[in-house]
C-alpha cells in the first residue's frame, strides 16, 4: 500500500500552548481515517501543520514520499493535498463553479502566453466539465452561477467539498465535513468520501459525530493535548473507559 | 545677463574693473530666494542683487532692506514692487505700464466690453489682473469672469470652461512666461476664439509658430523695442538664434535682464569716479544721482525716485503664425 | 439660463479629462484590492514613467511609441522591485499596515527629490508639439486627444475587466484578493499575484502617465497631488471595486469640472478634497448599489450564525 501522507515527530507549541508534540502517522492511499478527540485535542491545528497553514517547530512532513516540511502552502497543494475547513471558507467574489476552476492542482493559462496557446479553449472546457461533475456529485450543480454568500451554509459546505476534490492529488483532509448536514446530504457525502478512497486517495477525517466515523473510517486515532494517544479502530477507540472519560469528560 | 558681463568684460570692463556675478537659482520659491539672499548679504557681502520673480522679491525684500543692499528687480512686475523698501528700486517697467495700455487697446480701439480674465494666483498675477479689472471698469467695461490658477498648474480646464460659460468678447491672460503659451493653448483648443491680450510673458514666437492659426487675436504687450526698431536687438535675437537655435521667449524681459549689467556698470564706474566705496547706500546713492541710464538693448531707460520706471508700451498681434507690431503706446 | 452647448462641452472635457484619472485609480484600487497595501508608492512610478518618456524623446530623440514602452519597463521594474525588494519584506515579517503606509509614503517622498535633483522643479512638457487637431461638433470642442483618452482608458479597461473574469491568473489574483492564505491551500501562488497586481499597476499608471504627458506639462512633486484623486475614487467606489472606483473617478471629475459653473475655479481643487472627507466619513465603504450580500464564510450577515445549525437539502 502507497504511503501518500507520513508525518514525523511533529511539533508546534504558541508559547506554552502545545497543539502538536511528536506526532508520528502514516496515511495510506486507499484508506479513511477518523482523527477523534475533545474540543482543543490540536485536530484542526494538525491539518493546519501538515498543509502548511502554520509552520511546524520540529517533525517533518511527507507528501508522497517528497519532504514538504518547507514547502509553502500553495506547493503543498501542488504536491497533492486538498482539504476542507471547519467553517466554510470560499471565495466570495467568484461563483460557485469559478471557485472550483481554480482548484485543480495544475492549472492551465498560467502564463501570458498560454492565453494565446493552441488548445486553451479545450483545456478550459474538459475543467469546466470536471467542475461540473463534482458539482454532480454534491448535487450543487443548479448554482453553479450563484455566488456562495447567497446560498445557505450547509450548501456553502457542500460546495468546499467539491472544491477540494477538483485537487485530484491522493491526500484529502476533511475538517468536519458534516457538522450541518442532515438528510439525503449525509449519505451522499458518505458515499462520496468512500468512492474517492476507493479511487486511491488517502482521506482523513476529523469528526465530531462518533457514529459517521465508525460507518466511514477503516481506522481512527485519538488525539488529546496535542498527542496522539491511541491508534486502532473506532470501535476499539470508544471502547477504552481511559479515552471515553477524556472525550467526555465524565 | 552673463553675455552682457562678458561684452563688458571684454571691453574695458566696469572702469577697468572686472564684473563678477554670482549667480544662485531662487527656483522661483519665495522661500528659497529669502535663503540666496540671505546668503549673499550675510557671506558674500555683495553691495548689489539683481532679482527676477515678483514673489521671491516681496518675501526677500525685507532682508535687502535690512542689510542696506541695493536689489534691482528686473522681470517682474507686480505693482506693489514700488513699495517694497527702500533698497529696493525695479529696473523694469510695473503692471500698471503695461497692463493699462492693453486694458485701453482692447476697450477702446478693439471695442470690446465684456472681458474675462485669467490669472496666475501669485503676486504678478494677482496684482497684475486687478490692475487690468480697475482699469477695464474704470473705462465702462464689465469683467464677466475672473479666474485663477495656481503657480505650477498645468490644467486650466475648469477656469477655461468657466470662462467659456460667461461669453466673453475678450480675455485678458495674466500668467508668467512658463504657464501663459499652455494657458493660450488650452483657451484655443476648449473653443474661446476671442481675442487674448497678454503682457509680454505671452511673447512666445515658437508657441506663436506651432499654434499657427489658433494663435490669431492673441496681442501682447512689450516694453522694449523689437529687432525692426532697434539693430542692436536685432543682433542680440541673432545671437540668440545662433547660440540657442531659436528666439527668446518673452524677448522684452531678456533685453532688461541684459542690460541690467550695464546699470551695474555705470553705477560702478560712477562710485569709483567719486572715489566712494562699494557698498549698498552708496550703490543707492549712484543710482538716484544718475537717473537716466543709456543702455544698449532699451536705449534710455529712467530709474524713478519713487522706485518706478517709465517706458514706452509696444503691443504685437499674432497672426498666421508670426508676431506682427501694432504700434507704440505711452 | 445655461447654453447647452456649455454644459454638453462641460461633461465632454470633463469626461476625456478623467481618463488618465481612471487609470491611475485603477492602478492604485488594484493593488489596494490584491495585496491589501495603500500603495502610495505610485506617484513615484508616475513620475519614473514620465521622465523616462522625457529622457528617451527629448535627450535620445525616440519616436514615442518606444518612449512609452522605455517608460513601461522602467515603470514595472521599479513596481516589480518594490513587490519583491520591500512588501515581501514587510510581509514576512508581520508588519502592521501603519508600517507599509509610512514606507510607501517616505519612498514616494524620496523619489520626488531625486526627480528634483535631476530635472528641477520645473515643469516640464514632454512633446514639443501638442496640439491636437480640434473639430467643432455643433458647437462643442472635440479633440484628437479627447478620443484618444477616451478609447484608451475605455478600453484598458474593459480588457481589465476580461482579463480578471475570463483568465485563470485573474481568477487567482480575485481568490487572493478575497483571502490570500485561503488561496495558498488551493495551489495559488499568492506571490505571485501580488506581483501581477503591481505590474498591472506599472501598466496603468504608464498608460495614464502618457495621456496626462501628451496634454499637460508634468514636474516631479505633481504625482503626489494627482494621487488624492484615485484615494478619493478608491474610497468612493468601495474599497475592494476596481470597477467601482474607475466609475467614481469619472463621477468625481465631471463633478469637478461642473463644479465650476457655481464656484470660482480656483476652488475647484477642493471639490477632491471635500469628496475625499464626505466618502471616509459618510462612505468608508463606498456608495452602494445593490443590497448587501451574505458573507461567504458559511456566516449569513442578515442572521449572524444562526446558519451554522441549519440543515440541508438538495434544493431550495
Amino acid at each position: 500500500m502507497t504511503t501518500a501522507l507520513e508525518v514525523r515527530g511533529l511539533t508546534k507549541r504558541f508559547g506554552g500552548i502545545v497543539v502538536a508534540e511528536s506526532i508520528a502517522a502514516r496515511f495510506e492511499a486507499g484508506r479513511i481515517v477518523g482523527l477523534i478527540g475533545p474540543n482543543g485535542a490540536g485536530k484542526s491545528s494538525f491539518f493546519n501543520l501538515v498543509t502548511g497553514v502554520v509552520p511546524a517547530d520540529a517533525g517533518a512532513v511527507l507528501i508522497n514520499g517528497t519532504d514538504a516540511t518547507r514547502l509553502p502552502m500553495h506547493a503543498r497543494a501542488r504536491l497533492g493535498v486538498a482539504r476542507t475547513w471547519q467553517h466554510v471558507r470560499l471565495f466570495a467574489s467568484l461563483t460557485v463553479l469559478e471557485n472550483l476552476m481554480i482548484a485543480p492542482r495544475r492549472y492551465h493559462a498560467e502564463t501570458p502566453l498560454a492565453l494565446v496557446a493552441p488548445g486553451r479553449h479545450e483545456t478550459e472546457r474538459r475543467l469546466r466539465e470536471r467542475a461540473m461533475a463534482q458539482l454532480e456529485k454534491v448535487r450543487m450543480v443548479d448554482f453553479a452561477q450563484r455566488r456562495p454568500g447567497e446560498l445557505s451554509f450547509g450548501k456553502q459546505r457542500l460546495i468546499s467539498l467539491a472544491r477540494a476534490l477538483m485537487n485530484d492529488g491522493n491526500v484529502l483532509l476533511l475538517d468536519e465535513p458534516m457538522a450541518g448536514v442532515e438528510g439525503p446530504a449525509y449519505e451522499a457525502i458518505k458515499a462520496l468520501v468512500r468512492a474517492e478512497a476507493a479511487g486511491g486517495r488517502a482521506v482523513c477525517i476529523v469528526e465530531h459525530n462518533i457514529s459517521f466515523v465508525r460507518d466511514l473510517c477503516d481506522s481512527a486515532l485519538f488525539m488529546f493535548q496535542g498527542r496522539i494517544l491511541r491508534a486502532g479502530t473506532v470501535s476499539e477507540l470508544i471502547a477504552s473507559p481511559e479515552l471515553t472519560e477524556l472525550y467526555f469528560g465524565t | 545677463m552673463q553675455w552682457a558681463v562678458e561684452d563688458i568684460n571684454a571691453a574695458v570692463g566696469a572702469g577697468g574693473r572686472r564684473l563678477d556675478p554670482l549667480v544662485i537659482d531662487t527656483q522661483a520659491r519665495p522661500q528659497t530666494g529669502v535663503e540666496v539672499v540671505t546668503r549673499m548679504v550675510s557671506v558674500e557681502r555683495v553691495p548689489v542683487i539683481v532679482i527676477g520673480w515678483s514673489a521671491v522679491i516681496a518675501a526677500s525684500a525685507p532682508v535687502a532692506n535690512r542689510s542696506q543692499t541695493l536689489m534691482i528687480p528686473v522681470g517682474a512686475n507686480s505693482p506693489r514692487i514700488a513699495g517694497m523698501g527702500d533698497y529696493v528700486y525695479t529696473a523694469y517697467p510695473l503692471a500698471d505700464v503695461d497692463v493699462v495700455v492693453l486694458a485701453r487697446y482692447a476697450r477702446e480701439r478693439l471695442g470690446k466690453s465684456r472681458a474675462a480674465v485669467l490669472h496666475l494666483n501669485d503676486e504678478s498675477g494677482v496684482y497684475g489682473a486687478r490692475i487690468f479689472r480697475e482699469r477695464w471698469e474704470a473705462m465702462g467695461g464689465q469683467i464677466v469672469a475672473f479666474e485663477s490658477y495656481e503657480p505650477n498648474a498645468t490644467d486650466y480646464t475648469g477656469a477655461i470652461l468657466k470662462i467659456r460659460a460667461s461669453n466673453p468678447d475678450h480675455v485678458h491672460l495674466h500668467g508668467n512666461a512658463g504657464d501663459s503659451p499652455q494657458a493660450i493653448q488650452q483657451l484655443r483648443q476648449l473653443g474661446v476664439r476671442q481675442p487674448i491680450t497678454s503682457y509680454s510673458a505671452a511673447y512666445n514666437p515658437a508657441m506663436v509658430q506651432r499654434l499657427g492659426a489658433l494663435a490669431d487675436g492673441l496681442i501682447v504687450s512689450s516694453l522694449a523695442p523689437g529687432a525692426a526698431e532697434s539693430p542692436a536687438v536685432a543682433r542680440y535675437v541673432q545671437r540668440w538664434r545662433t547660440s540657442q537655435n531659436r528666439e527668446p521667449n518673452n524677448l522684452p524681459a531678456t533685453q532688461y535682464v541684459h542690460d541690467t549689467a550695464y546699470i551695474i556698470k555705470a553705477l560702478v564706474e560712477r562710485l569709483d569716479g567719486s572715489n566712494r566705496p562699494l557698498t549698498g547706500p552708496n550703490m543707492r546713492a549712484a543710482l538716484l544721482e544718475i537717473g537716466t541710464f543709456s543702455l544698449p538693448l532699451l536705449g534710455n531707460l529712467t530709474i524713478n525716485a519713487d522706485h518706478t520706471v517709465r517706458s514706452t508700451v509696444y503691443l504685437l498681434e499674432a497672426r498666421g503664425g508670426q508676431f506682427r507690431p501694432l504700434g507704440a503706446f505711452t | 439660463m445655461l447654453d447647452p452647448v456649455i454644459l454638453i462641452q462641460v461633461l465632454w472635457t470633463s469626461v476625456a479629462s478623467a481618463s488618465f484619472q481612471v487609470l491611475f485609480t485603477i492602478a492604485f484600487a488594484l493593488v489596494l484590492k490584491v495585496t491589501g497595501i495603500w500603495n502610495f508608492t505610485q506617484p513615484a512610478l508616475m513620475g519614473v514613467a514620465f521622465y523616462a518618456m522625457y529622457v528617451a524623446v527629448n535627450w535620445f530623440a525616440l519616436p514615442l511609441l518606444l518612449a512609452v514602452l522605455a517608460a513601461l519597463a522602467a515603470s514595472a521594474v521599479l513596481s516589480a522591485g518594490i513587490e519583491r525588494i520591500a512588501f515581501r519584506a514587510l510581509r514576512r515579517r508581520a508588519e502592521e499596515p501603519i508600517t507599509y503606509f509610512i514606507f510607501t509614503l517616505i519612498f514616494a517622498q524620496f523619489v520626488v527629490f531625486v526627480l528634483t535633483l535631476l530635472f528641477t522643479p520645473e515643469p516640464l512638457y514632454l512633446l514639443a508639439d501638442m496640439v491636437p487637431q480640434i473639430w467643432l461638433v455643433g458647437g462643442v470642442v472635440v479633440t484628437s486627444w479627447d478620443l484618444i483618452a477616451i478609447v484608451l482608458s475605455a478600453g484598458m479597461t474593459a480588457a481589465l475587466w476580461h482579463w480578471l473574469r475570463a483568465t485563470r491568473q485573474g481568477q487567482f489574483m480575485i481568490a487572493v484578493a478575497d483571502n490570500a492564505d485561503l488561496a495558498e491551500i488551493y495551489g495559488i501562488d499568492k506571490e505571485r499575484s501580488f506581483l501581477a497586481a503591481m505590474l498591472l499597476a506599472a501598466l496603468f499608471t504608464t498608460a495614464g502617465t502618457y495621456l496626462f504627458a501628451t496634454k499637460l506639462a508634468l514636474f516631479p512633486e505633481l504625482p503626489l497631488h494627482v494621487m488624492l484623486f484615485a484615494v478619493a475614487a478608491t474610497i468612493l467606489g468601495g474599497i475592494g471595486s476596481v470597477f467601482g472606483a474607475a466609475a467614481a473617478a469619472v463621477a468625481i471629475s465631471v463633478l469637478q469640472q461642473f463644479s465650476v459653473l457655481v464656484i470660482a475655479s480656483r476652488w475647484q481643487p477642493l471639490v477632491v478634497f471635500a469628496i475625499l472627507f464626505i466618502a471616509i466619513i459618510l462612505f468608508p465603504n463606498g456608495v452602494r448599489w445593490r443590497g448587501r450580500q451574505r458573507i461567504a464564510d458559511g456566516r449569513h450577515s442578515e442572521d449572524g450564525g444562526a446558519a451554522a445549525a441549519s440543515s440541508v437539502t438538495t434544493q431550495d
